[in-house]
């Protein structure tokens, strides 16, 4: 039996909050700086054995809050408590190996994660020899087992190289390779986007048995819905850097509020030739455009957009259990 | 009325390893008849060949790709003509005018260093005579761009200032500014964003409705076919294996694979267990012997493994190639 992943939980507690998140990037030439806010005051928590998805189009700022989290970037503003302690503040070597065995990431496209030329179990025994530095047989029995709960064995993987798997099973090695430090939160950026979609279930499906099971947590980004409904139970809608939308994934799914996340669940694509869409659509300004703008960054394209929208910062509000950035609920 | 068929149309790439050749049969055998106004979407998964398949389709057919077999005719006048018989100047003739292509990047269509202008000139240029440029170049560009609900002012900039989605509206554009008969578009959605994407389909359809020509679209993504398409092929491993109107593909799949194709697609507001098919999908080097899905079919029998089925319409309109539905076996 697998052993309860990151063993000095706390029960029922937060796994992480992040708390007023900001990054502010330079762009442009010397002369002409612009300051593009990729993420503006961003909060929201992580429980024990939740998956929280972080949904938004290209551009929303959804990667940019994870490598922050992953500490692959430095915030601008804001703080991220991990177990209660401040990421950004820490500063012994130990702490932080301590943090990035307990955080493990996985990414979106299977084919770049490994090395062509490097056999695919190289990867699980470096993990183990970086976080856990145990002997060649109590690791081989602790990758066996991560590589047991993705439903493959040490057999299938010894000696071969990445070409001789399909996308689907190079990402559930990602995931085992990611399992080997027995994490208490994954971060998975669009890890189901280059698989194939008769093999995507099978991850999503995963990520739902590793929580029930083995009590992991998911920050699980990405810009699909229908799987993000399906695998999550939480739900933070981001626009332009902005959380505009967020709770329990049914209530922001079913019933949006926000006028941004009406719009885009009526715009995916729904597998059901009976309900096509009906209305048309208007596209927007360029991305850079809309992260300029002053006061809520969707006004430009809002049917309810008012004066105030266009002013002022749009603050939180409580609604029926979800948080909504809009004026309309005011 | 049929516009573009194929016959037994069989395409491999031929790779020479060590003197050895080895056949990659990523079309076998796929006949096809696509009719004049509609919309027919080819589905599956990558390698599945349904890329090779359309680039046969349009022509496009260079080392180590070979058509080793079978044809692809095109209905112009009244007449089919056979792609692969015809000389390369009067294929040149043919493409775009009366068939033409939407690739998956469009950032690889547009020349980056020269306004779109300039290419929706060269491209004109190259199939009609320009005399009076007013006339014959600006005037009908401004007004195809106007009809297809684009800015004028895309004509003015460096691909790299448009954003994905409107440089995959003016790849639309620049396809469609002949007026051909036959779109044949690869993945025009894939990489966009979702509101993005509801634009670029948006656009297929007013083309299509305004044109009243074929529009031939592959993707993986069952979404945009429940959509658009009005006909749905599947293909698995090389070979169509399932064709439908859309509304039976979705509500009345046949083939086991589509089946779990469809059966795996979740939807907001349905939050029950979806599974996937188990395994994943054959090698085109060496595919299994008999049906390509035996392996992950969990009705396959001994049949299965001894025979390949054939591509039979079971009933009106709707063909599948599995033994549950007939024992007819492709020769």
């Amino acid at each position: 039996m697998f052993p309860v992943f990151g063993g000095d939980r706390r029960m029922n507690g937060k796994l992480i909050e992040v708390n007023g998140l900001s990054k502010v990037f330079r762009v442009g030439s010397l002369f002409s700086r612009i300051r593009l806010t990729a993420v503006d005051n961003v909060s929201f928590d992580i429980n024990e054995a939740e998956i929280y998805t972080l949904a938004g189009e290209s551009g929303s700022g959804k990667t940019t809050v994870s490598k922050i989290i992953l500490g692959l970037l430095e915030p601008s503003e804001g703080k991220i408590l991990y177990k209660g302690k401040d990421t950004t503040a820490m500063k012994s070597e130990k702490e932080k190996k301590e943090f990035r065995k307990d955080v493990q990431a996985i990414f979106q496209n299977p084919f770049e994660t490994f090395n062509p030329l490097r056999m695919v179990e190289n990867y699980l025994y470096e993990t183990q020899r970086n976080f856990i530095g145990a002997g060649e047989k109590e690791g081989s029995e602790r990758i066996e087992q991560a590589l047991n709960a993705v439903g493959l064995t040490l057999d299938d993987v010894k000696d071969k190289y990445p070409g001789e798997f399909s996308g689907g099973q190079l990402q559930r090695i990602s995931i085992a390779r990611a399992l080997v430090t027995q994490p208490s939160l994954l971060i998975a950026d669009e890890p189901v986007s280059m698989v194939d979609a008769s093999l995507r279930m099978a991850i999503v499906n995963l990520f739902k048995e590793l929580k029930e099971k083995y009590g992991l947590s998911v920050l699980y980004i990405t810009h699909d819905l229908a799987t993000a409904y399906y695998v999550s139970d939480k739900i933070a809608i981001m626009f332009r850097g902005n959380i505009v939308e967020k709770g329990n994934v049914e209530k922001v799914l079913e019933e949006p509020k926000h006028p941004y996340t009406r719009m885009l669940k009526e715009s995916i694509a729904q597998p059901d030739p009976r309900s096509k869409w009906n209305t048309r659509v208007d596209l927007h300004l360029t991305e850079r455009e809309e992260y300029l703008l002053k006061g809520c960054k969707f006004a430009g394209r809002c049917p309810h957009a008012m004066d105030a929208c266009r002013k002022e910062n749009v603050p939180d509000f409580e609604v029926d259990g979800t948080t909504v950035k809009c004026l309309l609920y005011r | 009325m049929t516009i573009l068929n194929t016959e037994r149309l069989k395409a491999y790439y031929i790779i020479d390893v060590l003197g050895e050749k080895r056949y990659v049969k990523a079309v076998d055998n796929v006949n096809l008849e696509i009719n004049q106004n509609e919309i027919y979407g080819i589905a599956g998964e990558s390698g599945c060949g349904k890329t090779t398949l359309i680039k046969t389709l349009f022509g496009m057919v260079e080392p180590p790709l070979n058509v080793t077999d079978g044809k692809v005719n095109y209905k112009i006048g009244s007449e089919f003509v056979d792609i692969f018989s015809i000389d390369s100047k009067r294929m040149r003739e043919i493409r775009w005018e009366y068939v033409s292509y939407i690739p998956q990047g469009s950032m690889s269509v547009l020349n980056p260093v020269q306004k779109v202008r300039y290419t929706f000139e060269h491209f004109i240029k190259a199939h009609r005579k320009i005399k009076n440029r007013d006339e014959d170049f600006i005037k009908p560009v401004e007004s195809h761009l106007a009809a297809l609900g684009l800015p004028i002012q895309v004509l003015d900039s460096y691909p790299h200032q448009l954003s994905g989605g409107m440089r995959q509206r003016v790849t639309v554009a620049l396809a469609t500014v002949l007026q051909p008969k036959i779109i044949i578009a690869d993945e025009p959605t894939t990489a966009l964003d979702v509101v993005m994407q509801r634009g670029v389909i948006q656009l297929l359809k007013d083309v299509q409705s305004s044109l009243k020509n074929t529009i031939i679209l592959v993707t993986h993504d069952m979404g945009i076919h429940a959509n658009i398409a009005d006909r749905i092929g599947i293909m698995y491993a090389g070979k169509m294996i399932e064709e439908a109107s859309a509304e039976e593909i979705f509500e009345n799949p046949m083939h086991p694979y589509t089946q779990y194709l469809i059966g795996s697609l979740p939807k907001i507001g349905d939050k029950s267990y979806k599974t996937s098919a188990p395994g994943s999908p054959p090698s085109l080097m060496n595919p299994p012997e008999g049906c390509r899905f035996y392996p992950r079919c969990n009705r396959a029998t001994d049949d299965c493994k001894a025979a390949i089925p054939k591509l039979i319409e079971i009933e009106p309109g709707h063909k599948v190639a599995c033994f549950l539905y007939s024992g007819v076996i492709e020769e």
